[in-house]
């Protein structure tokens, strides 16, 4: 008898073996399908990483160097390319140059410390980059801000490569203003120019709708237009004032959220002393009210930029007709003058021969005396309707332009109007002086060792370039000391950010002639506000005692109540007396009373 | 014979269980890695679509005065804005056309996107983005708050803005509580920290803050004459008898 022994019977061993096999085939087919799919998954993983990194670096340098596409793509073709692998293969694991400048942070080499932030060799080493940078298109609603829009924006299309996989990624950079062309830049000048005339009209117009100086069918539009312009420029340099000072000069209404706790100009005092002015943070809030300040000032220029053309270019246009009014007006009151004094004389040598007359042995001579000079007198009277008549036809041509004279005249020579008008006058000199008083807490910041974080260096320094390029225009030069400054900024950040040392040292900023070249609309509407500062002086000095126009309005005044009757002069007291021109016959009785006016 | 049957069960039992479970294992790591995988490059995508949409409302909005953004352009055009106290805004999706050049490289049927661009403050020129990007079935929302500030130069905005971003299922048109949940964010950001010349002033430089503000949103009423209106002058002319004075 065969004995029982435990175990396994060699069909089970076997199927045992089977089952063991099939599955560990299986899972051997699984396992390297899942390895390979993980490869493949890190790959996309790895290149979408990567992909990302070369879009933040690009943004962080765009950031430090604002000018960076432009330098990128010198001739304007609106789109740059690059490729690369990250590491070059003939050069071990030293970086390739397309991407030293987007991930070094050390030096160039990947397995440095200072690298191992922003670049993983192993992962990275053999990925092929390609980036291209194009203009954006934007919708077609865009109209005549297509081409801005378009540089304004740029594409990014960032592909990463290895092998058979491969990423893509896209993504959009908003441009900073260096890198627009000349065109783009002239048409964002133009969205930023000044209100145009006919909207600031139609702006007031609407906002006075109901005042009775404006009525339609009131005075005539060409000189309704000009008392508009006195009031938008009023209230335009009366809102500066408030915003600025804090208080307005003449009673326009300003309409803020809340009322400030003090003005601009206060808060400089304040901030300006040692306890605030030692504190980093206080030389940026400085700067910044600064700014604030000069761009209101700058704003109120430009709103009222053409209003106040056309006010100084009608001006202009009247002060010869105004010259040829007060000269006729002249020969008129000299003339009046004189027949004045001579009809005074008449008039006395009449009394004196009516007197004679009385005595009988005389009075055949006297009365001729009488006579003579009757006739004389009626002579001088119809010179006086002559002229009266005459020149009360010219006035009556020119009653439009006396409306306007007369108004303007009330309005400049009103104190508070021309205070506020006059604040105009100073508007070149504070600009130029409130660009200094940026520069000076923006130095102050960057010198200071302690408390300025590195990225508010890194504003600071970009906003001392800005004023800088500010002042240079303004100034029509170059500024060697804040020049020497930006070179000394840009040594300074050379090894810690070199986009922003590169920045420094190629801003046109350093080249006048680049700079206002491609700043010639801001430059011609700062030389246009120094311009119409010395011709609003010029022109309002007419209105001043013994100017032109006060002149003619004098004279007006003077010859009109000659004309009228009302001056008390000795033509005018026969010619009330007799009444109508024509009416003449009773001369003699007229001239009893008739004695020269009191000097005033 | 029958204890040899069983040996047999419970070995392939066995042996079944541990390679079914090596299996799931695999596959679920598999599945996750490339889930997380797949998820990654989905919100790479998805902010990129939303930081494009963004910069383009920066571009358009920065490249005007602050009166013209679009906005308020579009919603004083649909004749709904802007009432008093109601906040000037445009909704936009990927229908809507005002951004027609974003979203390259996705499949067509992929994606889509919705927001609402809307002002913050008017006064302050800050101004709030909301976009919510459904990729591959997936939400993505994202929030930021600019600020318009143009330079005497017309240079762009630097430094002028503040992001959020949330994966979750909140449509970013329910604008009430991530408006609020932002502007607590806000607060708290802008709280010094302890012992700093910040804190130190906080108060001046508080004040400073809401002067600021207050001159930045300032507008002017239009200067209107008073006093007696310039009535036009009456032709000159000798008075007749007995009608001294005339016009004065």
């Amino acid at each position: 008898m065969r004995s029982r022994t435990p175990g396994f019977t060699f069909v089970e061993v076997l199927v045992t073996v089977a089952i063991v096999s099939a599955f560990l085939l299986v899972l051997g087919q699984l396992f390297f399908g899942t390895q390979r799919q993980a490869v493949g998954t890190e790959a996309r993983f790895t290149a979408a990483l990567l992909a990302q990194m070369v879009v933040e670096r690009l943004k962080s340098e765009l950031t430090l160097d604002p000018g960076l596409l432009r330098r990128l793509d010198p001739a304007g073709t609106g789109r740059w390319t690059a490729s690369g692998r990250v590491a070059d293969a003939a050069a071990g694991a030293r970086v390739s140059p397309f991407f030293e400048h987007l991930f070094a942070r050390g030096g160039n080499d990947l397995y440095a410390p200072g690298n191992r932030l922003s670049v993983s060799p192993e992962a990275f080493r053999d990925w092929q980059v390609d980036v291209v940078v194009t203009d954006d298109e934007p919708p077609a609603t865009a109209g005549a801000n297509t081409q801005l829009l378009r540089e304004l924006v740029k594409r990014v299309q960032v592909t990463v490569a290895r092998d058979t996989s491969s990423f893509t990624l896209h993504a959009r950079l908003l441009a900073p203003v260096e890198n627009l062309s000349m065109p783009a830049l002239d048409r964002l000048f133009e969205n930023f120019e000044s209100t145009r005339l006919e909207a600031a009209y139609e702006e007031f117009y609407e906002a006075v709708a109901d005042n009775p100086h404006f009525v339609p069918g009131g005075i005539d539009p060409a000189a309704r237009d000009l008392l508009a312009d006195c009031y938008i420029v009023l209230g335009a340099i009366n809102t500066e004032a408030y915003l600025s000072d804090g208080q307005t000069i003449a009673g326009n209404t300003v309409l803020t959220t809340s009322r400030p706790t003090s003005a601009l100009s206060t808060w400089v005092r304040t901030l300006s002393t040692p306890e605030y002015y030692q504190h980093s943070v206080f030389k940026k809030e400085l700067a910044q009210i600064n700014t604030m300040r000069v761009t209101t000032l700058f704003d109120a220029f430009k709103k009222i930029s053409p209003v106040l053309k056309h006010l100084l270019d009608q001006q202009d246009e009247m002060l010869p007709r105004v010259q040829s009014i007060g000269e006729a007006l002249t020969t008129s009151r000299d003339r009046i003058a004189a027949l004045n004094a001579e009809t005074m004389e008449l008039i006395r040598a009449y009394r004196a021969a009516r007197t004679t007359a009385a005595d009988p042995m005389q009075a055949t001579t006297a009365q001729v005396a009488m006579t003579g000079s009757l006739d004389q007198i009626r002579a001088r009277v119809a010179a006086f309707a002559e002229i009266t008549q005459r020149q009360g036809d010219e006035l009556s041509t020119a009653l439009e332009l006396i409306t306007v004279v007369k108004f303007l005249d009330d309005f400049f020579n009103r104190q508070t109007c021309r205070k506020v008008f006059d604040r105009l006058k100073e508007y070149p000199a504070r600009f130029t002086g409130l660009l200094d008083e940026i520069e000076r807490p923006l130095r102050d910041f960057l010198d200071q060792s302690d408390g300025p974080t590195p990225y508010e260096r890194v504003i600071a320094s970009q906003r001392f370039v800005e004023v800088t390029k500010l002042r240079q225009l303004d100034l029509g030069r170059a500024d060697p000391p804040a020049l020497s400054r930006i070179q000394r900024l840009a040594e300074a950040t050379a090894t810690t950010m070199r986009p922003l040392s590169t920045y420094l040292k190629t801003s046109d900023v350093h080249d006048y002639t680049a700079l206002a070249a491609r700043n010639a609309r801001f430059l011609s509407a700062l030389q246009e506000m120094k311009l119409l500062a010395r011709r609003y002086d010029r022109v309002v000095r007419a209105y001043d005692a013994g100017g032109t126009i006060r002149e003619m309005l004098v004279l007006y005044q003077t010859v009109r109540a000659e004309i009228e009757l009302e001056s008390g002069g000795v033509m005018a007291q026969i010619q009330s007396k007799i009444g109508t021109l024509g009416d003449q016959m009773d001369l003699a009785s007229a001239l009893d009373g008739i004695e020269p006016p009191a000097a005033p | 014979m029958r204890t040899r049957r069983g040996n047999l069960v419970i070995l392939a039992s066995v042996l079944c269980i541990l390679i079914f479970m090596a299996l799931g294992s695999l596959s679920y790591l598999s599945s996750t890695d490339a889930g997380t995988t797949a998820h990654l490059v989905r919100e790479l995508q998805a902010t990129a679509l939303a930081e494009s949409i963004a910069v383009t409302v920066e571009a358009r909005v920065n490249s005007g005065p602050w009166i013209k953004r679009f906005w308020l352009e579009e919603a004083l055009a649909a004749a709904t804005q802007p009432e008093a106290g109601v906040t000037p805004l445009v909704a936009f999706s990927r229908e809507s056309g005002h951004f027609p050049s974003v979203g390259e490289g996705l499949a067509p049927l992929d994606w889509g996107y919705a927001g609402i661009v809307k002002d913050v403050s008017s006064s302050s020129r800050i101004y709030r983005i909301y976009v919510e990007v459904l990729l591959a079935g997936e939400r993505y929302t994202f929030s930021w708050d600019k600020r318009y500030e143009e330079s005497l130069m017309g240079a762009m905005n630097r430094d002028a803005t503040v992001m959020d971003k949330r994966i979750e299922e909140t449509p970013a048109a329910a604008t009430d509580p991530n408006d609020q949940l932002i502007d607590v964010i806000k607060q708290k950001s802008k709280e010094p920290a302890p012992d700093s010349v910040e804190d130190k002033y906080k108060d001046v430089l508080g004040k400073l803050e809401g002067d600021e503000e207050a001159v930045r949103g300032a507008t002017t009423v239009a200067t209107e004459p008073d006093g007696i209106p310039p009535l036009a002058e009456q032709p000159v002319q000798p008075k007749p008898k007995g009608k001294k004075g005339g016009r004065r």
